[in-house]
């Protein structure tokens, strides 16, 4: 993710995107990234989960409102903790 | 998932040998525009192929950088799995391929307004590349290209 992400926005294109481990990300440090606590394989969370998708996707989005320079690496919250 | 310590055994002596590119500096582009005014493109790094495209080749030692082409209106569950292996659990995606391609999803954004649109054309590919040389050389910057060429205001990364 990182090293496409970079050069996307190398070319002045802003990019958001999910990581599933925070050592990794801290390592390749993509601009713009949602960690979340699932699975590889599950970056939205659980199939068929509309409402988990959709809020994985809002929170990851949401990270275009955060000032730079990044890195900007944000905790993915869980619906149910929001008050969801 | 945590930590790479939660990972299968192959899979995490793999990650912990890795050498990790680190982006270095970090680029920063600025949003220039809503995005419920915004065009966003997606790249997907499941491996998934339109049917009956040729199947990446994500088994061979440096692994297979090359890129698959899918339009906005693609169906994510016609699109076929070609990841080889069991790095990660293909259970989740047989089910629901939104999981790593969320077209579903993010047309449903676009209909509640939440996105403006989705780019004419979005990006599958492997995201699993040991010997990203080539990748950093021709793919990313071909990636790129297609994405300022179709005006696209925010790109979405999906790892696998």
């Amino acid at each position: 993710v990182g090293l496409v992400a970079a050069e996307i926005e190398r070319a002045g294109v802003p990019t958001v995107g999910q990581v599933y481990l925070r050592e990794a990300a801290e390592r390749m440090r993509p601009p713009r990234a949602l960690w979340v606590p699932f699975p590889h394989g599950y970056a939205l969370g659980k199939p068929n989960d509309v409402a988990l998708q959709l809020d994985v996707l809002r929170q990851t989005f949401a990270l275009l409102g955060e000032p730079g320079p990044g890195p900007v690496l944000k905790d993915y919250v869980p619906l149910s903790a929001a008050g969801a | 998932m945590a930590t790479m310590e939660e990972l299968p055994s192959d899979v995490h002596d793999f990650l912990r040998t890795y050498q990790w590119h680190r982006v270095d500096p970090v680029p920063w582009a600025e949003v220039r525009k809503p995005l419920a005014e915004s065009r966003v493109g997606l790249v997907a790094m499941a491996c998934m192929t339109n049917p009956g495209e040729p199947p990446f080749h994500a088994e061979e030692p440096e692994n297979d950088p090359s890129i698959r082409i899918l339009t906005s209106t693609a169906e994510p569950q016609t699109l076929v799995n070609t990841f080889p292996g069991q790095a990660f659990d293909h259970a989740g995606l047989e089910e629901d391929a939104n999981l790593l391609i969320p077209l579903d999803r993010l047309r449903e954004l676009v209909a509640e307004g939440e996105i403006g649109e989705l780019a004419p054309r979005e990006v599958s590919m492997c995201g699993h590349l040991p010997k990203p040389r080539h990748l950093i050389d021709e793919v990313a910057p071909e990636i790129a290209r297609m994405f300022v060429h179709d005006e696209v205001d925010v790109v979405l990364l999906v790892p696998a």
